[in-house]
């Protein structure tokens, strides 16, 4: 009986001139945005790959210079583009895509996408996660708000429970038929989405990603099957289905995740600029300045060392002091820069709480984080990208000062190293973390989207069995 | 008839528990964007107050440190330390003068660009470099955008009219009093045409109770244009997706396939439409990342010490006064003063690079500001930043403003520079009283997307009319 009723559910949707209409209007979009989002991506990734390589480039054919010299000079790192960010952008244009790297020195990321664009661009680019999120629920409820409401309003019901039917029954064919006419769309998008993984050539890994997406995609639909077949039978009647369904959808996918940022910014603010750069420059007061012998902290060191040494002066050290300090000043301030990084990573963490606490009522905000997450574009790897680049920096710096340290005589600032020794130096090769790396922290949020699934589903059949006919 | 009209819709809604679940939704929803717009802008001033507060300190101790040190009564470790050097508080390495963007009281309309842009500037003797809470936003706030007065009236305010006027006739029709009204001995153009505007007049009541009361409560006062503009915004918005709805009703359709074209073009307007402005903007004038443009200003760099010594050629010929030294013989102020010879020359080429970057930049929001008709979202939007001060094009005209109060810093002491001269207490005097805030600049053609909004209310208006006359001939 479930086939039946899923079959005929299926037909008359299929025959129906709006399934047809969003249809079309859905797949022209979803094609557009591919297309689009595809020729952004390779265009983008092609110009940091560049960049990253005439950086290298400069790093190792810079002038002649003292090591700490070339420390000041510095380099820059730039975030990796991911394949399947075509398919969902993230917070790429929310994060700045450059990093300055130099001695005493730990500096935001710059150039944020977004802050060059234009105001209409606050409002969202269409690409394929912008469909699927945003868009495909909306195709879900055009076909399904009548599923329930119009069996009752065109006297259907009461033949179909006279004839035996149960209510769950009637649930599982209409939500199977609905399931139909999805997969009938969403199977050539995947398909069809594929194509970007193809023409770049990823690995293995990102197709396993992009399995992943598309299992979360059909949860995520699966939620607003049963939303919109719930809401049906809960109504009954379908004008009302429909303005309830819509009213939901506005709840999930409008207000829902913008709500959560002004709970979370008030709950969990993240320090003003003065305060944050305040604290910083109170910390680096408390420990050893490389660049300043009359520190007290430089004496206490110097001091400490010459007993260590058993020497009288900093010349007969058996190695070169002012590398040696600097060194030392490098790792406290370090350690003060890691420390105010993680309070602020811990305040980030806070209000992603507060955005995981909105998935109980949006599942756009739980598919969003891991659609992000598995593309790569989530901010965690941006974190993760931001950590990389600091112990890059701290390795490069160390390098420098150890050979100031080991191979400069004392006294010897015009001592200069050229493009031998910096071809050698350390190369930023970010990794971003694997899919079985990412399991533990995907694993909580794929479990509230079965809930959702699970819990959604459960008061769809129990909407269908208090269900009575006209 | 027009009262009579506007009292039975008034009674007929009044009565409609669904008016009453939208009202109360509006006003929560307004109510909490504003809330969230006077949070933020408090927020703002905290931020920007602690930055001048700490300014004015610091300067204070260091005025009294330049007293002591020209009574000759302290001695300062060299000449970058001495509060007294032009070069150390004018502000090159360290030194300069904070000046913030004061946000105004309308800024809470809407969030726009100020979650993105700086919230102060350091001005120095040779530029100015930006600071402020932007830099610790997290990305997922940014990428969510905020739930501001603007969203409220571009996205939900729609909702409301569509949910009171998707069956204005097929209602009507379907409850079977349309035939009784059209029994009425009043001409049915008449008729209909009172109704019509009854109803408007209704919602636009409604609309403005909501608007007016939250605005003033969140410190827009009445005397203040921008809380008029705005309930006027809100009204002309409304009039759009009522007349669509009209529209809508005058093909004939019944209720529920009213309520689904009317819900198909708001999502069309609100959300389709601006991604797909977005997109095509992003393809037609593609803005280059700027990871290569950092690795152009390292080659840059070189490019300039090349030329430095054909650029200090002219300038000591132009100033036969200062004696060319060799690098052994050089004092502070003779590399600053070639710093500042070849500053402009610097400046020059380094804009030109960076303009590669911000014309295709403009390019692509001038584009999709082109395609403000295709949505009167995007109007609204429009309207609703130039408002508040927070569109991108206030920014850019208060940094024109910021510059000009960033020459005006260096020319004080750079003045004092070449005459040699050192600061005095007097001078400090001066310096703390330089102006430390800039308002949010009025954008010129503020009005923009009120007009385009007119416009768009214009054809809807037509298309309505037109639906209508197709359904009489019929």
């Amino acid at each position: 009986m479930v086939f039946t009723i899923a079959n005929q559910e299926l037909r008359s949707i299929l025959r129906e001139g709006r399934f047809k209409t969003a249809a079309i209007l859905l797949s022209g979009l979803f094609l557009l945005s591919l297309v689009g989002a595809f020729d952004y991506y390779s265009a983008l990734k092609k110009q940091h790959e560049e960049a990253a390589q005439t950086a290298r480039k400069q790093w190792e054919n810079q002038e002649d210079k003292n090591p700490h010299s070339a420390a000041h000079y510095g380099t820059y790192v730039f975030k990796p583009i991911y394949p399947l960010s075509y398919f969902d952008r993230g917070v790429d244009a929310f994060t700045g895509n450059t990093l300055f790297l130099e001695a005493h020195r730990s500096h935001q990321s710059k150039f944020k996408t977004a802050e060059e664009r234009g105001d209409f661009a606050r409002l969202g680019v269409l690409t394929p996660a912008f469909v699927l999120g945003m868009l495909f629920p909306l195709f879900i409820i055009v076909l399904g708000f009548g599923s329930a409401a119009a069996e009752r309003e065109n006297g259907n019901l009461r033949l179909l429970l006279a004839q035996g039917v149960r209510p769950s029954t009637l649930f599982w064919g209409k939500s199977l038929g609905l399931w139909g006419a999805v997969l009938a769309l969403a199977i050539p998008f995947f398909m069809a989405g594929a194509g970007g993984l193809l023409v770049s050539g990823a690995g293995g890994e990102h197709w396993l990603r992009y399995a992943c997406t598309l299992l979360l995609y059909l949860a995520y639909f699966g939620c607003f099957i049963h939303l919109t077949l719930l809401i049906s039978a809960w109504t009954g009647r379908q004008s009302v289905s429909l303005v309830g369904s819509l009213g939901v959808w506005v709840l999930i996918c409008l207000i829902a995740p913008k709500a959560a940022v002004n709970v979370a910014k008030q709950q969990y603010p993240a320090p003003t600029w003065q305060s944050y750069n305040a604290s910083i420059k109170a910390d680096l007061k408390n420990g050893v300045d490389g660049h300043d012998a009359a520190d007290a902290y430089t004496e206490r060191l110097e001091k400490e060392t010459l007993q260590k040494y058993g020497v009288d002066s900093v010349q007969h050290l058996p190695f070169n002091w002012a590398g040696f300090v600097m060194q030392k000043g490098e790792e406290h301030e370090t350690y003060v820069f890691q420390k105010h990084k993680a309070e602020l990573l811990k305040v980030y963490q806070q209000q992603q709480q507060v955005h995981q606490a909105a998935a109980v009522v949006s599942p756009f905000v739980l598919t969003g984080i891991l659609s992000q997450r598995l593309a790569g574009t989530d901010v965690d790897v941006y974190f993760d990208f931001l950590a990389a680049a600091e112990r890059y920096r701290i390795q490069l710096v160390g390098e420098l000062n150890g050979e100031l340290t080991n191979n400069f005589k004392y006294g010897d600032w015009d001592g200069k190293r050229g493009k031998a020794f910096f071809a050698k130096n350390s190369q930023f090769d970010y990794q971003p973390p694997t899919l079985s790396s990412l399991l533990g922290s995907l694993g909580k949020p794929a479990a509230a989207m079965l809930i959702w699934l699970l819990i959604s589903g459960l008061a769809a059949i129990l909407f269908f069995n208090k269900l009575k006919p006209v | 008839m027009f009262l009579l009209q506007l009292k039975y819709e008034t009674l007929r809604l009044l009565r409609s528990p669904m008016l009453w679940l939208l009202l109360v939704f509006l006003a929560v929803s307004v109510g909490f964007g504003a809330y969230n717009g006077v949070r933020r802008i408090a927020a703002k001033r905290q931020s920007v107050g602690e930055m001048l507060a700490q300014q004015q300190e610091d300067l204070g101790k260091q005025k009294m440190q330049a007293d002591s040190v020209a009574r000759g009564l302290k001695k300062v470790g060299g000449w970058y330390l001495d509060p007294t050097n032009v070069i150390v508080v004018g502000g090159v390495w360290r030194g300069g003068w904070v000046t913030a963007f004061e946000p105004a009281p309308q800024s809470l309309l809407a969030a726009g660009m100020s979650d993105l842009q700086p919230d102060a500037w350091r001005l120095t003797l040779m530029g100015k470099d930006a600071r402020g809470d932007s830099e610790f936003e997290n990305p997922v706030n940014l990428a969510f955008g905020t739930f501001d007065l603007s969203f409220v009236l571009a996205f939900l305010l729609p909702l409301l009219v569509i949910a009171l006027s998707f069956n204005l006739v097929s209602g009507e029709r379907e409850q079977g009093t349309l035939a009784l009204q059209w029994a009425q001995p009043v001409a049915t153009g008449r008729l209909f045409l009172m109704k019509t505007l009854a109803r408007f007049t209704l919602l636009a009541a409604l609309t403005l109770l909501v608007t007016l009361p939250i605005l003033t409560w969140s410190g827009i006062s009445l005397a203040n244009a921008a809380a008029w503009q705005t309930a006027g915004l809100a009204v002309l918005y409304s009039l759009f997706w009522f007349l669509l709805a009209l529209g809508v009703n005058l093909r004939g359709g019944s209720s529920a396939q009213n309520a689904l074209l009317c819900v198909g073009a708001w999502l069309l307007f609100t959300l389709v439409v601006p991604a797909l402005v977005n997109m095509v903007s992003e393809k037609a004038h593609p803005v280059p990342s700027r990871a290569s443009y950092l690795n152009e200003m390292r080659d840059a760099d070189a490019y300039l010490e090349a030329q430095k010594k054909t650029v200090l050629d002219v300038f000591y010929q132009k100033h036969p006064n200062y004696t060319r030294k060799s690098e052994a013989e050089k004092e502070w102020q003779d590399w600053y003063r070639e710093d500042f010879a070849v500053m402009d020359f610097d400046k020059k080429f380094r804009d030109s690079l960076e303009q590669r970057y911000i014309a295709p930049a403009e390019s692509q929001s001038d584009f999709a500001e082109n395609l403000t008709l295709l949505s009167p979202a995007l109007s609204v939007h429009r309207q609703m930043t130039d408002l508040a001060g927070t569109s991108q094009q206030a920014y850019k005209a208060s940094e024109k403003s910021l510059d000009a109060s960033q020459k005006n810093w260096a020319s004080f002491f750079l003045k004092k520079f070449e005459a040699n001269e050192n600061l005095t207490t007097a001078d400090y005097d001066v310096i703390l009283k330089f102006p430390d805030k800039v308002m949010a600049a009025n954008v010129s053609g503020s009005s923009k997307g009120a007009f385009w909004l007119a416009v768009q209310c214009l054809l809807v208006g037509f298309w309505a009319w037109w639906s209508g006359r197709r359904l009489h001939r019929a």
